[in-house]
């Protein structure tokens, strides 16, 4: 009664969402394809993160370092003299799937905070390394990226619309994909796994292989972004690697919300947004991004589409009052307390 | 040898702060289950109360005791009130709320004392020779303290009731609290000692290095490896891991690189933390 109408709802509003994505910047012009490639690029990290954390319940804090190792990838290639598209997306992929499977095996061997503490400690590292390795990386002056409209397909990532449109498949890809994998029998099970492994084991489910195959899954998408995000800015440096970038993934997909595979994409554009317009027009923006945390913190614990849904949850439950079935549906319906505690095991 | 002798003081040095801070993180993830990614914010708000004090004329010492009694007990009490709301929360949520925290802190820093690093005077001059080279009496003066202060610490934690209360809490926080043990008081004790710890590390080291709003990120990530590497939890094994880490990076520096050093050192911390949550691991043997 309830959930076919709100499932179609949603639906349609993804749906005009992604076309408006393709539509509306190019239209628009004034460099708003360029600022929304850049959300789409560090979204893709954070799609990441909402996957491993929201669905595999593995909160990660590394992730900056697949992002990392697969952009220096392509640029050490094209110093290297490496200038085929495809050849250079391999191997980005590649060596970001090579980091997070780092991070398989610490999905492997410790759970809740152990699991945190070691994706931190990988990031920390990934990012002493540019320094260690000066010869190859740049060290701190960063590395530029050779040939980049030949690597990028032929389109150039400044002028005309092309690499934007690229950018767009790519993000809706993933996303499509990830929400087929969530749907299927197999996504299902990784929730299920989230949520209770040790039941989930004794139901036979193999616990280590779902894990390392959303890990491997998340790296990909990673990775991806790292790809990306050399050829759009034909530069990296090693704070792409680090801490920083690793927990601002954490953060746009926490304050969008990871219940929903477009949540950490949204929290993406939101809070960079923000950050760019308070950047133009005041010194303070590091105070806002802190009281906005705060803020979703104490008020918004599922993030922001999060909130949203309990809202709507709330408004059939007021709604439904008087028909008990109906509620009965809507309490099925309710997202689980994500950060209930579950996190912690 | 005197460059070995050298080395050795000045990882004794470095690694001595890092002691009080993550002394204060072990202590907090202890009792709490918290990682407090504000520890080196705390750690700098007592650095510039020590600049405050001595530049308005105050003996550096009395800066020491305001930075304990601000920093300590007000902002330890704050951070307590903040995070009371979290303490049956996910980890996720807590590492938000304090790194919310820090971002806020190290830009309030900024706009009342400003980003520039700003030095303050050591409040004993004299040095003493080492070989052919003269050393600092001050830095061996923050070796001593830090080691009294954290001895002071053990013995809080083995012999005095609200010491033995707060390992019983740590322990089992409903069977201590069914047994009287006032968990609240016990919880506050914990915000106050671990900010406390922060500020006479952050007061200490304001001689050492200049004073500045982010002066307290990279004794933070630091202070996490410690306390990792110490056993989560663990006040003795992170105050002696400390003094170690300070150690190795500074003998270390010495042979290879000291981004080489830093590596090492990551790659043995996770291995040790990937040793220790095997061990602790049911899941794996399903």
């Amino acid at each position: 009664v309830i959930e076919g109408p709100r499932r179609r709802l949603g639906t349609i509003a993804v749906v005009l969402l992604a076309v408006a994505l393709f539509v509306v910047p190019p239209v628009y012009g004034q460099f708003l394809p360029q600022r929304i490639s850049d959300y789409l690029i560090f979204g893709l990290p954070a799609l990441a993160v909402g996957l491993i954390a929201g669905h595999a319940r593995l909160l990660n804090i590394g992730v900056g370092a697949t992002f990392g190792v697969s952009a220096y990838t392509v640029a050490i290639l094209t110093h290297h003299g490496v200038l085929h598209p495809v050849l250079l997306m391999l191997a980005a992929l590649g060596a970001g799937i090579l980091v997070s499977g780092l991070f398989a095996i610490y999905a492997v061997v410790a759970t809740g905070l152990e699991y945190l503490l070691l994706t931190l400690l990988t990031t920390s590292a990934f990012f002493s390394a540019p320094l260690l390795l000066t010869g190859l990386t740049g060290g701190e002056n960063g590395l530029g990226v050779n040939g980049v409209v030949a690597i990028s397909f032929g389109l150039d990532p400044i002028q005309g619309n092309g690499f934007y449109w690229l950018l767009c498949a790519i993000t809706v890809l993933w996303c499509v994909l990830s929400w087929y994998l969530l749907s299927s029998r197999a996504g299902r099970a990784m929730v299920a796994i989230g949520r209770n492994p040790v039941r989930a084991a004794a139901m036979g489910y193999s616990v280590h292989a779902y894990q390392v195959a959303v890990t491997l899954y998340s790296g990909t998408i990673a990775a991806t972004g790292g790809w990306l995000y050399a050829l759009a800015h034909a530069f990296v440096f090693e704070d792409l690697l680090g801490l920083s970038n690793s927990v601002n993934a954490v953060l746009y997909s926490l304050i969008g919300g990871v219940d929903f595979v477009v949540g950490p994409l949204l929290g993406t554009a939101g809070l960079r947004f923000l950050g760019e317009q308070l950047g133009q027009q005041t010194t303070q923006s590091q105070l806002y991004i802190g009281i906005a945390l705060l803020v979703v913190v104490y008020l918004l614990p599922a993030g922001v589409v999060g909130g949203v849904r309990q809202l709507w949850h709330l408004r059939l439950r007021f709604r439904s009052l008087d028909r008990p079935d109906d509620a009965a549906l809507v309490r099925e319906g309710e997202p689980d307390a994500l950060f209930s505690g579950a996190l912690d095991d | 040898v005197e460059q070995l002798v050298l080395a050795i003081l000045n990882g004794l040095v470095v690694g001595a702060s890092l002691a009080l801070v993550a002394a204060g993180l072990a202590l907090l993830f202890g009792v709490l289950g918290i990682l407090n990614f504000a520890q080196g914010d705390l750690l700098m708000l007592g650095a510039f109360m020590v600049w405050l004090a001595v530049g308005h004329g105050q003996s550096f010492w009395l800066g020491v005791v305001l930075a304990v009694a601000v920093v300590g007990v007000a902002g330890g009490l704050a951070l307590m009130g903040m995070l009371w709301p979290l303490r049956d929360r996910s980890h996720a949520l807590v590492l938000l709320a304090t790194l919310g925290l820090s971002l806020v802190l190290q830009q309030l820093a900024t706009n009342v004392f400003g980003a520039d690093a700003k030095p303050v005077a050591a409040p004993i001059g004299g040095q003493i020779p080492i070989g052919t080279k003269d050393y600092p009496v001050y830095d061996l003066v923050v070796v001593v303290a830090a080691a009294v202060i954290l001895a002071g610490g053990f013995v809080f934690l083995k012999y005095v009731k609200y010491g033995i209360w707060l390992r019983a809490v740590a322990q089992n926080r409903d069977m201590a609290s069914a047994l009287g043990v006032p968990v609240w008081r016990v919880y506050a004790l914990a915000f106050v000692v671990s900010s406390g710890l922060a500020a006479v590390a952050g007061s200490l080291l304001a001689p050492l290095n200049a004073v500045y709003p982010t002066m307290g990120l990279d004794v933070n990530l630091n202070a996490f490896i410690v306390v990792i590497a110490g056993g989560l939890g663990n006040f003795r094994g992170a105050a002696v891991l400390a003094l170690g880490l300070g150690v190795v990076r500074s003998l270390g520096a010495l042979v290879i690189p000291g981004e080489a050093v830093n590596l090492l050192v990551f790659a043995l911390v996770i291995l040790l933390l990937i040793v220790r949550a095997q061990r602790a691991r049911v899941l794996v043997r399903l």
